[in-house]
């Protein structure tokens, strides 16, 4: 099969290139800039998910995002638990709000769900804002330190990015997995057809409890990697409008599949940093460019990739028929 | 006659229209039946009935003298009932062969961890799925289909890819509404075919059909439907010469002529 084939080379390639770029990081302002890449590609990774896998819009994802990065930053901070005790509460504590919010999902469908977990997402916001006890409220949380594993310490930047990358390979491959098992394909059945994937004996609710809950999982850990990155984090930050660059990042990525919202991330966070010279004209530009993608790239630009690929193909494919 | 699935006196009701109406009919291990009658007779209703996607008002659906009333369809195709549909249901964005596998899901048994990192035996059920997906489709003629995406496929094979995927979690009765619509006569002749052949392993099959050809020449008995009610039950034979059934195809005028 040349077309895997292909795919384990370019994986490959891509995962060089990774371990590879800091290298070209030169100065520490440009190690942040790729680590919140890998960060959000991780957040994105895991609502692609819910949103490309499984065809459900929330809006409320970036409440899950913030969980995370509150209870590790309370729980390190707080009370002085190790970075990976932060990590994991995070991930389960996200994941276990992630299936309360899928619990409406079960009931209404389309734009209504949308609307429903916009509002969760922004009551959760507010609750956070409001417990100042614990968030130090809308004045934000400062002091996070960089991790540290078994006495290892991520407080440089190199050693840092690759802890994130490892991160995002890891929830990268954990997709990759779940796309060859039933649940991959349930997941997608339930996005192309609801009550086919029923009748034929998939049990929708659950599969879409499931769907909620690992991707909550991600946005917990992207969420605590956030928290110990940044090492400051505030109501404000996770406010609707970074809800609608996931979003985006994902949609011109290319949704259902498992590099889009990698590449998605990466333009989305890296591309304000080129643009810096047309100051606030970026918001044009960016919502431009959304908009030519709904018309042009309607799969994103992982699927205008594919479409280009299996274009070739074909043309191969004649050209050899011929002769 | 020891009977697999039972429809007791059946009822459904949209808003006044009363869409089944006391419908009764069994269905036996091995049998074909065919579920004929006009437009809006109530065919596709029942069929959603016993799939589990309308609940009925009143009445009792058994297979294998459990009911099934009130149960999700999930759970009616983890029993064994299972179903194609009129309007196609395919999964456009999976293979042709995944389609088929998620018609295998309600007996796979693996958790979401297990098959992410292949353990507990998750892998060889996942290769024997896939084996059985393949023989499936070969068995409906659509092997070298396996790695493409439906959209590859033609209008009447997409039909035959939705029997594959309904053969493929083992049903004991298997539902199938207007299996020929949109395929060639060769395409019906070769479905008769093996619809016969899965008689013969004791499937117990349930045809909706508009083709009365196709009907007549494949099924054991008929049961024929008109406006929610059952007409007539018989022989394909019997049905052919049946007033009612002539009446609801027809219209009256035919007395009016004879008389």
């Amino acid at each position: 099969m040349r077309g895997a084939g292909n795919r384990y080379v370019f994986w490959a390639v891509a995962l060089a290139a990774a371990l590879a770029a800091p290298l070209a990081l030169t100065n520490n302002y440009q190690l942040g800039v790729a680590h919140q890449a890998l960060i959000f590609a991780l957040l994105a990774t895991g609502y692609n998910l819910l949103l490309g896998f499984t065809g459900l819009v929330s809006f409320g994802h970036i409440a899950l995002f913030a969980i995370g990065a509150y209870a590790s930053a309370i729980l390190v901070v707080t009370f002085g638990a190790p970075f990976l005790v932060g990590v994991g509460a995070a991930a389960i504590i996200a994941g276990l709000v992630g299936v309360v919010i899928a619990m409406p999902a079960l009931r209404i469908k389309g734009h209504y769900l949308t609307l429903l977990t916009l509002a969760l997402g922004e009551v959760i916001r507010l609750l956070i804002r409001s417990m100042e006890s614990l968030t130090h409220g809308s004045q934000g949380f400062s002091g996070i330190p960089r991790p540290e594993i078994f006495g290892m310490s991520f407080r440089a930047g190199v050693p840092l990015y690759y802890l994130l990358l490892f991160a995002l390979v890891l929830g990268v491959a954990f997709v990759w997995r779940i796309e060859a098992t039933r649940y991959g394909r349930a997941f997608k059945a339930v996005r192309d057809s609801e009550i086919g994937a029923e009748v034929c004996g998939v049990r929708t609710d659950h599969v879409k409890v499931l769907a909620f809950g690992v991707s909550a999982v991600f946005a917990g850990v992207a969420g605590s990697l956030y928290a110990h990155t940044m090492r400051f984090i505030s109501p404000e930050f996770f406010s609707l409008g970074l809800t609608i660059t996931l979003l985006a990042m994902v949609l011109i990525g290319g949704r259902g599949t498992v590099i889009g919202p990698i590449v998605g991330a990466i333009l989305l966070i890296s591309l304000p940093e080129w643009l810096r010279f047309v100051k606030d004209y970026y918001l044009i530009l960016f919502g431009l460019a959304i908009w030519l993608c709904a018309i042009a790239l309607p799969d994103g630009l992982a699927g205008a990739a594919a479409r280009l690929l299996q274009a070739r193909n074909s043309v191969r494919g004649r050209a050899s028929l011929r002769t | 006659m020891v009977e697999l699935l039972s429809v007791r006196d059946v009822g459904k009701t949209f808003g006044g229209l009363k869409a089944l109406d006391g419908v009764s009919f069994g269905l036996a291990k091995g049998e074909v039946l065919g579920l004929v009658g006009p437009n809006g007779s109530g065919k596709s209703t029942m069929i959603n009935v016993l799939s589990g996607v309308y609940r009925p008002d009143g009445g009792d659906v058994r297979l294998d003298g459990r009911s099934l009333v009130g149960a999700k369809p999930s759970a009616i195709a983890a029993a064994g009932l299972s179903r194609t549909f009129q309007n196609l249901q395919i999964f456009g964005g999976l293979s042709v062969r995944e389609n088929v596998l998620v018609g295998r899901d309600c007996r796979l048994r693996s958790g979401m961890l297990g098959g992410v990192f292949g353990l507990g035996g998750s892998l060889r059920e996942e290769r024997e799925a896939k084996s059985l997906a393949a023989d499936l489709l070969e068995k409906v003629g659509l092997a070298r289909f396996v790695d493409a995406p439906p959209s590859m496929l033609s209008y009447g094979q997409r039909r035959l890819l939705e029997v594959a995927r309904a053969l493929a979690a083992d049903p004991k009765v298997l539902m199938l509404d207007e299996p020929c619509a949109g395929q060639s006569q060769a395409e019906a002749d070769a479905l008769a075919v093996l619809i016969r052949a899965l008689a013969k392993t004791g499937i117990a099959v349930i045809v909706i059909e508009h083709n009365m050809r196709f009907v007549m020449n494949l099924v054991d008995r008929i049961v024929a439907l008109n406006f929610g009610r059952k007409i007539a039950e018989g022989t394909p034979e019997a049905i052919r010469g049946d007033e009612a059934v002539i009446e609801a195809y027809l219209g009256r005028r035919g007395h009016a002529e004879r008389r």
